[in-house]
C-alpha cells in the first residue's frame, strides 16, 4: 500500500513536471499549395518589444535561406508529418518569439511563407498563416490548372 | 558525690582519648561521646563536670559548628552556676556569634542568665556578625574568601576547590584568618565553574563556619559555553536551530513560490490548416 502511494505521488510529481503541448498550426491559402510543396520547417526567433513588426525582414530572409539569430527550430520535414502531428518545438522559452514558417518545393525553393509573432505562454493557439512567395506566383502563374493530387492522396503516397 | 562524678568523667574521658588516638578515624565519634557526656553531666546540674566535660570536647577539635554552639553553650551555663561570669559571658558571645538567634533554657534562675543577657547585649550594639562568603575573581584565578569575625574566633581558613565535573580529590589550601583571602584556584581562569568547600576554624581545629561540604559542594561561576570544539560539551545552542530552521523554511518558500509561479513548460505540436 505504502508503495503504490509512493509510486503514485512520484507519477503525479512527474506529470506536473512534464509540461504542456499546445499547436502551432501552419495555415495553407488552399489545398493544392499544400499539394504542390514538399517539406516545411519552422524557425523560432527571439524579438524585443520593439520588435514587434520585424516579420517581413525575417520573411525575407526566410526566403533567401538565411534567417539569422534563431532561437530554436525544426527540421525541414514533409508537410504531411506536419498534418499528423508528427513535428514539434519541445520546451519554448518564454516571452515574445517569431514564429517563422517556410514551405518548400522538391527543389527547396520557397513557395510558402509565413509569420507569427506571439508569446505562447500568455497568447491564443498559435497559427501561422503562409502567403505565397514570389517564386510560387512565377510557378504557378494565375490561371494554372489545379493539381489532380489532393492532400490525402499526397499524405498516403498516393502522388 | 559531685567530685566522684567528676572523676568518673575523667576516666571516661582518659578512655576516650586513649581511642582516639589508637583510632584518629573515629575522633567525631569520641567527641561526641565527650558531648553526650556533658549533657548527661548538666542533667545531673553537675555544672563542674559539664563545664570539664565541655572544655574537653571544645578542646578535642573536628566539632561541627552547631556542635561548636551546644558546647559553648554548655560552658556559658556551667560557669554561670560556677561563679564565674567573665568565662560565662565569653561563652555566650562566642555561641551568639555563631548562632545570633540562639537562646538559653528560660527555666534557669536570673544569676545564670544574667551572663547570657550581657552578651546579648554586647552583640545588640554590633552591626556585624560572624560571617563568610565567597566570589569568584576571575582575573586573579581565584576565590576571595571574605570574613566578617568581629571577636577573632577563627584562627584558620580551610578551602577545598575543584574544577566542576572532574573526578578529582578537592584542592586544599589553609591560610590563616583575614577579611580578605584569595585562594588560587587550579584550572581558573579557564574553567567555566567551580566547586568548593570554605571552613572556618577555631585554634582547636573545630569548624565554625562552613560553606558546602565535601559531599555536596557549593559552586561558583559562569554557565557553561553552548559549544566547545573538541570538548566534553557539544550542545548547539537554540540560535543555530532557529536559523537553520530559518533557512529551511526560506527556501521551501522558495522552491514553493518557484513551482507555484513558473510556466509549465509548452511544447508546440504542429497542425496543419486550410483557409
Amino acid at each position: 500500500m505504502t508503495n503504490r502511494c509512493g509510486a503514485i505521488a512520484l507519477l503525479s510529481l512527474l506529470a506536473s513536471c512534464g509540461g504542456l503541448d499546445e499547436p502551432i498550426d501552419l495555415l495553407f491559402p488552399s489545398g493544392d499549395t499544400f499539394v504542390r510543396v514538399e517539406t516545411a520547417q519552422i524557425f523560432v526567433v527571439e524579438v524585443g518589444p520593439d520588435e514587434v513588426g520585424s516579420c517581413p525582414e525575417l520573411l525575407s530572409q526566410a526566403e533567401l535561406g538565411a534567417l539569422m539569430n534563431t532561437e530554436q527550430s525544426t527540421e525541414a520535414r514533409p508537410v504531411c508529418e506536419f498534418d499528423r502531428g508528427l513535428v514539434n518545438l519541445p520546451d519554448v522559452a518564454e516571452g515574445l518569439k517569431a514564429y517563422v514558417a517556410v514551405a518548400r518545393a522538391a527543389s527547396g525553393t520557397v513557395y510558402l511563407s509565413g509569420c507569427a509573432i506571439a508569446d505562447v505562454y500568455a497568447d491564443e493557439p498559435l497559427v501561422v498563416t503562409l502567403t505565397p512567395t514570389q517564386a510560387y506566383r512565377v510557378a504557378f502563374p494565375a490561371g494554372t490548372a489545379p493539381p489532380s493530387c489532393t492532400r490525402e492522396l499526397k499524405c498516403a503516397g498516393g502522388c | 558525690m559531685r567530685g566522684g562524678l567528676l572523676m568518673s568523667g575523667r576516666m571516661k574521658l582518659l578512655v576516650a582519648v586513649l581511642l582516639g588516638t589508637a583510632l584518629p578515624a573515629g575522633a567525631s565519634a569520641q567527641t561526641r561521646d565527650i558531648i553526650g557526656e556533658a549533657e548527661e553531666a548538666y542533667l545531673n546540674v553537675d555544672f563542674d563536670a559539664t563545664l570539664a566535660l565541655a572544655e574537653e570536647a571544645l578542646e578535642s577539635g573536628r566539632l561541627t559548628p552547631d556542635r561548636v554552639v551546644r558546647v559553648y553553650e554548655l560552658i556559658g551555663v556551667a560557669a554561670a552556676a560556677s561563679g564565674d561570669e567573665d568565662r560565662a559571658r565569653d561563652a555566650y558571645k562566642k555561641m551568639l556569634a555563631l548562632q545570633p538567634d540562639s537562646t538559653v533554657d528560660t527555666n534557669l534562675a536570673p544569676r545564670l542568665r544574667a551572663p547570657f543577657m550581657e552578651a546579648r547585649g554586647f552583640w545588640s550594639t554590633r552591626s556585624d556578625t560572624f560571617a563568610a562568603e565567597v566570589r569568584l575573581v576571575r582575573q586573579q584565578s581565584g576565590l576571595r574568601v571574605l570574613l566578617t569575625d568581629p571577636i577573632s574566633m577563627a584562627t584558620e581558613i580551610r578551602v577545598l576547590t575543584r574544577v566542576e565535573g572532574e573526578m578529582t580529590p578537592m584542592h586544599e589550601t589553609r591560610v590563616p584568618p583575614s577579611a580578605s583571602a584569595l585562594i588560587e584556584v587550579p584550572g581558573l581562569p579557564d574553567a567555566d565553574r567551580i566547586e568548593y568547600v570554605v571552613q572556618v576554624l577555631d585554634a582547636n581545629g573545630n569548624r565554625l563556619f562552613d560553606l558546602g561540604t565535601e559531599d555536596e559542594p557549593n559552586v561558583v561561576g559562569r554557565d557553561p559555553r553552548p559549544i566547545v570544539v573538541g570538548g566534553g560539551d557539544r550542545r548547539i545552542p537554540v540560535w543555530v536551530w532557529a536559523v537553520v530552521g530559518g533557512v529551511i523554511a526560506a527556501a521551501a518558500v522558495g522552491v514553493g513560490l518557484y513551482f507555484g509561479l513558473r510556466h509549465e513548460p509548452i511544447t508546440l505540436q504542429s497542425g496543419i490548416r486550410f483557409e
